[in-house]
């Protein structure tokens, strides 16, 4: 039992803290908002540069060789700062989707353009109904011709896809009555992409896909075998999630602790009312069990062949703990937190993705019950 | 980063269940566990004697004093195993409390005498601190002991003292110094119970049990050599304990024990339709609710034995695992209440469990109150571990307004 950092996790957490905190400021984060893309080419490159877009990338795909709990790591400081962009989008679902289904040619083409920051990635999965179950995939289907593939769906929920470079898209397989992901460039001719306002500047948008040709070597993995990798994929994106939320929650912990040590009432800090203590405290306890519920899956996820309920546990209790978090913040910062000029309601915006994307609450704690064998 | 134990700590865990399963009277699956404070004390009593040839009861202990001087994740797992198997026989206040603290303070002879018998699993020892007027601030606590030259002298009343009626010797902290400041002027004794000056009365809670007592101390004369470590500094002396294992990892694993038992239950109960009671959608969300507040606790305890096994002192971590455990000790006994359905309010064998579940719930009231209450534990959190100004130091200037 080790529940400390490793030497390359301390030292990879305090580099991304200084260059987070320094290039990544609230006015950043604000003006990313309206920002198309979500992130400046300048961070962009900056990234690649110090290894993080290829973070998982192994050696031969010209990466840095990190395991996932390593990302885990640097997400809990990107949420920290508030930022969300094309990062988790290509770094973390589009390299582990590849990772886990590409062959080496398919490889070869895409992770060496994520690691140098030439390339992004978006995942087309969700449809209309917006969950994360296999039958979600119904408006989507691939079918099988002579000289490879042809395409049509409707795909909502599709994140980062403006400055995409590929799309992952998940399709229903009619042969094999399954799943099937292929890579889809995105200026292949019938795609048009639409955008769903994000509450929290998320990019998110419907994609439609229609009489879209693909060839043989754009399908990832086997045909109609792609459940098993997808939700090996979701397992990542949802403690990759709790992660940014654990982060997130010391954050507004701190602006918080800030307040409530400054901000006078009856001639004393209002952080010096018990009533307002024990609101902290609450707080407190939220942080330190979510940081633990989610280093605990990241470690499991590295390390370990079946990690699904510590994934669920984590999601689904992070999830909850960081919106009651936020909901407490409020609370003790009143009328001024509330309003657009004070940085705590971005967080609270941004919350609203973070604890949806990947499976809420409920559906990781329906996975809880059937792992438990609760029926 | 690792989430996993080592195998020399798992290699462990496995001998210990093997014992403790060998040791269990009957089926472990309608083990229930024994009242150590009631009529099984003795039995309880013959356990530890077990453990301690074992080497376990005190596993704790450095080398020198006998011990193994065992890691604190392989405490962890030896209170884990023992509170998941509902099994007796540890020893908090003399293995886990005393022992150490006269490791530190006492004298060459004082731990000669007292020792071994602990380390042999023969006596129970019990806690004097609270008293009728000083709980939560514990060290306005009055019991004066005065010096008269060859002897001390003790007079007043220790109460919530927990297994005072199965003990033969008490520590407790008394006042020796009323005039400065009230920290500064306690200091640490021992006791032995059975002093014809001292009355132990028994206190009744409202489950029906005898855990607590009111103990009486009306001119006890005590020996000189029966202070610990220097006069006056008996609190910081009691502070000594924290720095063993008190990860709380008991109150998990005896809830993981209690889930297990009460989704059995669940499972095979139909309601008057014929459905089991699981397929409930409502008692099903309980219970993974439940799974998830057993590991929130874990992962905290956990927290506690590995910061301390760093040589860190977990102040935050241990509030939160005491929060969080005792809190959990609660719904699992309302949890094991409410799906007896109208049985439960039937403490006979009438009810599921003859009625456990009850009895528990009214027994677990006192454990967020006991041991520094929730409310202690969260300004413990929001002081020392957040930085926020304590509200009985703080200066008020109130005369700024009129």
């Amino acid at each position: 039992m080790d529940l400390g950092l490793s030497e390359i996790q301390k030292m990879l957490q305090e580099t991304s803290r200084d260059y987070l905190v320094e290039n990544c400021t609230m006015d950043f984060i604000r003006a990313m908002e309206s920002d198309q893309i979500g992130i400046s080419d300048e961070i962009w490159k900056n990234m690649a540069d110090m290894g993080w877009l290829g973070l998982m990338i192994p050696d031969e795909y010209g990466g840095s060789g990190f395991n996932f709990d390593d990302m885990s790591i640097l997400l809990e400081e990107m949420g920290k700062v508030g930022l969300s962009g094309p990062f988790f989008s290509t770094s973390v679902i589009g390299v582990q989707a590849l990772l886990l289904s590409g062959d080496k040619a398919q490889k070869k083409e895409v992770l060496p353009k994520i690691a140098s920051g030439n390339l992004k990635i978006s995942l087309a999965f969700n449809e209309k109904t917006g969950s994360f179950e296999k039958s979600e995939v119904t408006n989507t289907n691939s079918i099988k011709n002579n000289d490879g593939w042809t395409l049509n769906g409707e795909k909502y929920f599709v994140n980062d896809a403006i400055g995409a470079d590929y799309f992952i898209v998940a399709s229903s397989s009619e042969n094999k009555n399954g799943l099937s992901i292929f890579l889809v460039p995105s200026n292949t001719e019938g795609i048009e992409i639409k955008k769903m306002e994000s509450i929290g500047g998320d990019k998110i948008y419907k994609v439609d896909f229609q009489e879209i040709k693909l060839l043989d070597s754009q399908l990832l993995g086997k045909e109609g075998e792609a459940w098993d990798i997808l939700l090996k994929i979701f397992n990542y994106g949802a403690i990759g999630k709790t992660s940014e939320m654990s982060g997130a929650a010391q954050k507004v912990m701190n602006i918080t602790l800030d307040y409530i040590k400054d901000r006078k009432q009856f001639d004393r800090p209002i952080g010096s009312f018990q009533a307002v203590q024990h609101h902290a405290a609450d707080m407190a306890i939220l942080t330190k069990v979510s940081t633990q519920f989610s280093r605990k899956a990241a470690w499991k996820l590295s390390n370990e062949e079946d990690s699904n309920i510590d994934v669920h546990r984590a999601k689904s209790y992070v999830s909850n703990a960081y919106h009651d978090l936020c909901q407490i913040s409020h609370q003790l910062h009143g009328a001024i937190g509330y309003t657009w000029d004070y940085d705590l309601q971005i967080f609270t915006r941004k919350m609203q993705h973070q604890k949806l994307a990947y499976g809420d609450s409920n559906f990781h704690q329906k996975k809880i019950s059937n792992l438990l064998n609760l029926k | 980063m690792k989430y996993k134990f080592n195998n020399e700590d798992e290699l462990f865990r496995q001998e210990l269940r093997s014992w403790i399963r060998n040791e269990i009277p009957g089926d472990f699956n309608n083990w229930q566990g024994i009242d150590e404070a009631g009529d099984d004390f003795e039995y309880s009593l013959e356990v530890r004697k077990k453990l301690a040839k074992k080497g376990w009861l005190t596993m704790a202990w450095p080398k020198d004093y006998g011990g193994q001087g065992a890691s604190y994740m392989k405490q962890v797992i030896f209170n884990e195993e023992m509170s998941y198997h509902r099994m007796p026989g540890r020893d908090g206040f003399g293995a886990k409390m005393l022992g150490p603290t006269l490791m530190v303070h006492g004298s060459e002879e004082q731990k000669k005498r007292f020792l071994p018998p602990i380390a042999n699993g023969e006596v129970q020892w019990c806690q004097g601190y609270s008293e009728p007027d000083s709980g939560s601030d514990l060290a306005s606590l009055k019991l004066k002991v005065e010096d008269k030259g060859d002897h001390w002298l003790a007079n007043g009343t220790k109460v919530w003292t927990s297994m005072a009626h199965k003990a033969s010797w008490i520590f407790f902290l008394g006042r020796t110094d009323p005039d400065v400041p009230k920290h500064k002027g306690i200091s640490f004794f021992l006791a032995n119970i059975k002093d014809s000056n001292i009355e132990v009365k028994p206190i009744i809670n409202m489950a029906g049990i005898h855990h607590f007592n009111q103990v009486i101390f009306e001119n006890v004369k005590l020996p000189k050599d029966a202070l610990i470590g220097e006069l006056n500094k008996g609190w910081y002396i009691a502070a000594t304990l924290l720095d063993f294992e008190r990860s709380g990892v008991e109150y998990p694993a005896s809830a993981r024990r209690s889930f297990e038992e009460i989704v059995d239950f669940v499972k095979n109960k139909k309601n008057s339709s014929g459905i089991s009671l699981i397929n409930d959608p409502y008692i099903n969300k309980t219970l993974v609710d439940l799974d998830l507040e057993i590991e929130a606790a874990k992962l905290v305890a956990y927290e506690v034995a590995y910061l301390q096994s760093k040589g860190k002192i977990p102040s935050i971590e241990g509030s939160v695992a005491k929060i969080l455990g005792t809190q959990l000790a609660q719904k699992v006994a309302k949890i094991g209440t409410d799906f007896s359905g109208l049985y439960g309010q039937i403490s006979d064998s009438y009810a599921p469990f003859d009625g456990k579940y009850l009895k528990q719930q009214l027994f677990v009231t006192a454990y967020t109150i006991f041991a520094g209450t929730t409310e202690i534990q969260k300004n413990i959190i929001a002081t020392r571990g957040l930085g926020l100004p304590r509200e009985d130091k703080l200066k008020v200037n109130n005369k700024q307004e009129s």
